[in-house]
């Protein structure tokens, strides 16, 4: 395998690992926020990538029709807080986890009334050709995903470390006892990390739709592979999940190229199950424990 | 406050439930679209046991065909034109005044792309419905599993799938019929193309299901002994959704031209994928993609591809002397007015499927076994995407001539040879 060959295949496969972390990321916000799980992820960024679809077919310029997905998704994931989340929150999480499962099922059966089984087309956020990189090209499209994923880490840090809501949210995720005695509401939190996670994923899917088609069912893999880059990152550390997605997203791409395409899931999927049992803390807790 | 909650609780599990019941619990189809009968109400008799052979209902003067269609699931993309497609020629026969006076009546089941799925329809349209004959699967992977079925029960099956070896061996294939060229006439006719443009090394890449394998084993036979040279075998998942890697391994082998068997989305992905990897070398995709279908999904990203395409598409384009022209034309016409949606490829053949049985129920009246015997005898039927001539020996009556060469130029499919 030649080297230029190598580098091609690592470098289409950061676009999905962008977008990996774009998932992964909600999981760790939801995850350090409120303890829970949450399996329907994968679900907003396919309600903002069909809505995205949606639009743009019925004549919406394409920076409105993600504006309006996005804020669509969010609403989504605010709305799942607090139909299926918030009402069991005093449940074992077990109980969240089964009913976020449920949610991911509803909201996939929902958009199946809704948009059917045709996959739509989405045009790419800039034509032109691809960018040449040394022997190496990526697509207008993967510059898109990768710049997002960057932007959205620095707002996210930001917004953790610079806003009183992010303050807050961290603190309800260090003692939620005692951040509830300073006088911050656990469900208020909680809502928040929802609407922050599912607007993610919705940038993530409308992102994704031009370059894999939007489907009703893309969300179920989407979300599988956003929890596997979130372990992978040890579920606890936002810049883990980042480096987890993207990490997938190249051995993913690498696995097909150097393999067969036909074992891309499963290798992502034994990546999951390795980690679970050799390192549940994550690939980079280690590093982390022993640079500090 | 918590009366409000469990009220929220109970409707939302409510709503879950209901919506888990109706939609699909996995990644595979719906429950939304399927057994709901094209035309009329199912009628669902009592289930008659699967003892061989129970006849064609009589059916208060109307004929019955079964459809078995892929209405949701990976194939769906095919599966709504192609009922409409059915619909269409039912509807324009009837308002005829049907086939010697009898109406049409199609009864159409979802297979949900899925193999074992397809015999379970298959067997509900024979043995529930009685119908005289099947149309389906809309693909090879879900015609497969009704052959060896409708062989034993002796119901003539005019399938939608495109392999050879939906019709061969043809000793145990006396029931079976199908519209789409064969797999080895495609190939033919795409390496006199490829050899026209000294083209010879090829990277080859294949959907990994029945139909990108029986594309595959008849391109493989094909090139054994002549002067091409396939430099790179690749596979990848129907439902993938980056073939990137697969791309980049075939550029890796520097092919002269890049062969695709696949159908939309799959079809549509590569074309994707091609651009945005900046590819130049030429690609040529099977008739899995001559289709509106793929033209759509593909969003402009095919700009340049070639297709081994069936006459329908470039219905207008056809030289006057073909006898193919005024039919399809007429078709693509009909379609487009009625569905206010272009119509294409794959939709074409199922109409095919439809004019066939039509013909032969002219001639043999409502029974099975002469319907059957007068499918194999129909010559010079003048279908939307060739001129079928039928024989014991062949169950599909097309040939290479019968397919053309199309380009995508500026959006626009144009007929070169």
């Amino acid at each position: 395998m030649q080297l230029e060959t190598l580098l091609q295949l690592a470098l289409s496969g950061l676009a999905m690992g962008g977008i990996y972390a774009f998932i992964a990321v909600g999981f760790v916000t939801i995850h350090a926020v409120t303890g829970f799980i949450n399996f329907a992820q994968g679900e907003f960024a396919m309600v903002a990538a069909l809505v995205t679809a949606s639009l743009v077919g019925a004549g919406v310029p394409l920076a409105l029709a993600v504006g309006v997905a996005v804020a669509c998704a969010t609403l989504v994931g605010v709305a799942t807080e607090r139909l299926a989340v918030h009402p069991v929150r005093h449940a074992s999480p077990l109980v969240v986890l089964v009913m976020t499962v449920a949610a991911s099922t509803a909201l996939r059966g929902i958009a199946l009334l809704v948009w059917g089984t045709t996959p739509y087309s989405v045009p790419a956020f800039s034509a032109g050709p691809p960018v040449a990189l040394g022997a190496a090209v990526i697509a207008r499209q993967d510059l898109w995903v990768l710049g997002l994923t960057a932007a959205a880490m620095v707002g996210l840090y930001l917004f953790f470390e610079r806003t009183i809501p992010g303050t807050a949210m961290r603190a309800c995720a260090d003692n939620p006892m005692a951040s509830r005695l300073m006088g911050i509401s656990p469900g208020t939190m909680s809502l928040l990390a929802f609407g922050i996670s599912a607007l993610l994923a919705g940038l993530a899917g409308a992102a994704v739709a031009p370059i894999t088609l939007a489907t009703y069912e893309m969300g179920l893999m989407l979300g599988l592979k956003g929890f596997v880059a979130a372990v992978i990152g040890g579920l606890r550390s936002t810049p883990g999940a980042v480096l987890g997605g993207l990490f997938l997203g190249v051995l993913e791409s690498v696995g097909a190229g150097l393999i067969s395409s036909g074992y891309k899931d499963a290798l992502a999927f034994s990546v999951l199950l390795a980690v679970l049992v050799f390192r549940p803390q994550g690939l980079l807790a280690g590093l982390r424990q022993r640079a500090a | 406050m918590s009366w409000q909650f469990a009220f929220l609780r109970s409707t939302f599990l409510g709503a879950c439930l209901l919506l888990a019941a109706c939609g699909p619990a996995g990644s595979a189809g719906s429950g939304a679209a399927p057994s709901k009968p094209a035309a009329g109400g199912a009628s669902s008799p009592p289930a008659t046991s699967a003892a061989p052979a129970p006849a064609a209902k009589p059916s208060g003067g109307e004929l019955r065909i079964g459809v078995n269609l892929e209405l949701s699931g990976p194939a769906s993309v095919w599966g709504q034109p192609q009922l409409n497609a059915l619909q269409l020629l039912a509807d324009d026969l009837n308002a005829r005044g049907g086939i010697n006076g009898q109406p049409i009546r199609l009864i159409a089941y979802d297979n949900e792309s899925n193999e074992s799925k397809s015999l379970v329809v298959t067997k509900r349209l024979v043995e529930e419905d009685g119908v005289l004959a099947v149309i389906g699967g809309g693909t090879t992977p879900t015609t497969m599993p009704i052959v060896p079925y409708a062989n034993e029960q002796e119901v003539p099956v005019v399938s939608i799938g495109s392999a050879n070896n939906i019709i061969e061996p043809i000793n145990e294939r006396r029931w079976i019929f199908k519209t789409p060229s064969n797999t080895r006439d495609i190939v033919t006719r795409m390496l006199r193309f490829l050899e026209s443009r000294g083209w010879t090394r090829v990277g080859f890449m294949s959907v990994n299901n029945a139909y990108g394998d029986a594309g595959r084993a008849e391109f493989e036979k094909a090139v054994a002994g002549r002067p091409f040279e396939v430099v790179a075998w690749e596979k990848f998942g129907a439902t993938d959704t980056d073939m990137k890697p697969v791309l980049t391994r075939i550029r890796a082998q520097n092919p002269q031209v890049i062969v695709v068997w696949a159908i939309p989305p799959a079809a549509s992905i590569v074309d994707k994928n091609y651009q945005e990897l900046g590819l130049t070398i030429p690609l040529i995709h099977d008739h899995g993609a001559s289709s509106y279908v793929y033209h759509e999904l593909s969003g402009g990203a095919n700009e340049g591809m070639y297709v081994v395409s069936v006459k329908s598409m470039v219905a207008a384009q056809l030289p006057d002397a073909d006898p193919v022209k005024p039919v399809a034309q007429a078709y693509v016409r009909d379609y487009e007015a009625k569905y206010n949606k272009q119509a294409g490829g794959v939709d074409a053949m199922t109409y095919d499927a439809l004019l066939l049985i039509a013909r032969a129920l002219e001639r043999s009246g409502p029974d099975r076994a002469k319907l059957r015997d007068a499918l194999e005898s129909l010559q010079n039927v003048a279908g939307t995407t060739g001129v079928f001539n039928l024989s014991p020996t062949d169950h599909n009556g097309l040939s290479d001539k019968d397919l053309v060469i199309v380009q995508i130029r500026d959006g626009k499919w144009v007929l070169l040879e």
